[in-house]
């Protein structure tokens, strides 16, 4: 009986100490959880403010965001006036209250499978012809022609940013793409996702 | 080299500067003497503020009755603000003439979930025309 209890209690100080710790952790920006969101037109997206980090630059100081955004199964539709296949995935829209986005670094991947070539999947950055994706249902990569990380605002309210992907390939294509890039805004600005 | 003081701060329904903001300001006076309004500053705006040397609208021409002032905004980097122009039309007063810091409050229109869905339909369909006069046609 007094083992079964004490082994009670310590399950108990265990189960307090992990979430004590994981508690002090969170508030201070060591542990953090990003959970993904989608729209019916925007892919599962998400921002996280960067805690404890700014960046002063020519006298103005600006907080640090993180976007990160799924789509594992990016397509393309064929147009026939070109003869390509062409996709756009949406990640949502940054709305920044006050003053620019400006996207300072991308670590942004698209993952194909070369499994039929014996080269596993592939994973290169967005980076036009340089990035690999997938013909359709071969397990073989190819280059396209253009594969690009877009901020739009211009046909939008000058708050708002639109971020998006477009592929365009000779070839029907597959292709996983995982955004994950850090922008900064004026500091203090409000910033908010969008989700359509 | 002296620094330019603003003639009129470009702001939103907050009263926020749009720093955003990319576009032209032009000022126009009307003279009791003259049948139309004449151009007397047209000048860029730089970070939500219209700047110029001593931070004052121009003088009205020496001898000449000043009747109306009219501010036109012209917004080049978004759609989506309506009211672009401000006339005064009463007799003018001089004092408001060389006012300082002035505040130009643009009221921006909503755009709808549906004008904003139609958008995202609008970049498709706008890529798929630039992909093929990028790449030809193949």
């Amino acid at each position: 009986m007094a083992l079964k209890e004490f082994r009670s209690k310590r399950t108990q100080f265990w189960q307090y100490m992990n979430l004590s710790v994981d508690r002090a952790l969170r508030l201070l920006g060591l542990r953090s959880t990003d959970s993904l969101e989608a729209g019916l037109l925007d892919n599962a997206t998400t921002i996280t403010k960067q805690k404890n980090k700014t960046i002063e630059f020519a006298g103005t100081t600006y907080d640090v965001y993180s976007l990160r955004g799924f789509q594992p199964f990016a397509t393309g539709v064929f147009d026939p006036g070109s003869g390509l296949y062409i996709g756009t995935e949406f990640f949502g829209s940054v709305v920044v209250e006050q003053g620019p986005m400006i996207i300072i670094s991308d670590r942004s991947l698209t993952v194909s499978s070369d499994i039929a070539s014996g080269f596993g999947f592939e994973h290169t950055p967005i980076a036009n012809g340089a990035s690999l994706i997938e013909q359709a249902g071969t397990n073989v990569t190819n280059f396209p022609l253009f594969m690009t990380l877009s901020q739009d605002n211009t046909g939008v309210p000058v708050e708002e940013n639109v971020i998006s992907v477009t592929t365009i390939a000779s070839f029907d294509f597959e292709a996983e793409i995982y955004l994950d890039f850090d922008f900064i805004v004026e500091q203090g600005t409000e910033v908010t996702l969008e989700l359509l | 080299m002296e620094e330019k003081k603003e003639v009129l701060q470009v702001v939103n329904q907050k009263e926020t500067l749009v720093k955003t903001l990319e576009g032209q300001a032009k000022v126009e006076y009307k003279y009791a003497e003259d049948a139309d309004f004449v151009t007397v500053m047209d000048q860029a705006i730089e970070r939500g503020v219209v700047k110029n040397l001593d931070g004052r609208f121009p003088e009205a021409d020496a001898g000449k009755t000043l009747e109306k002032q009219k501010v036109t905004i012209s917004v080049t980097n978004n759609p989506f603000y309506k009211n672009r122009q401000f006339i005064f039309e009463t007799q003018f007063k001089k004092e408001k003439l060389k006012g300082e810091g002035e505040k130009f409050q643009l009221i921006e229109e909503k755009m709808t979930k549906e004008q904003k869905q139609n958008y995202r339909e609008f970049i498709k369909t706008e890529r798929i025309k630039n992909a093929a006069s990028r790449f030809g046609s193949k």
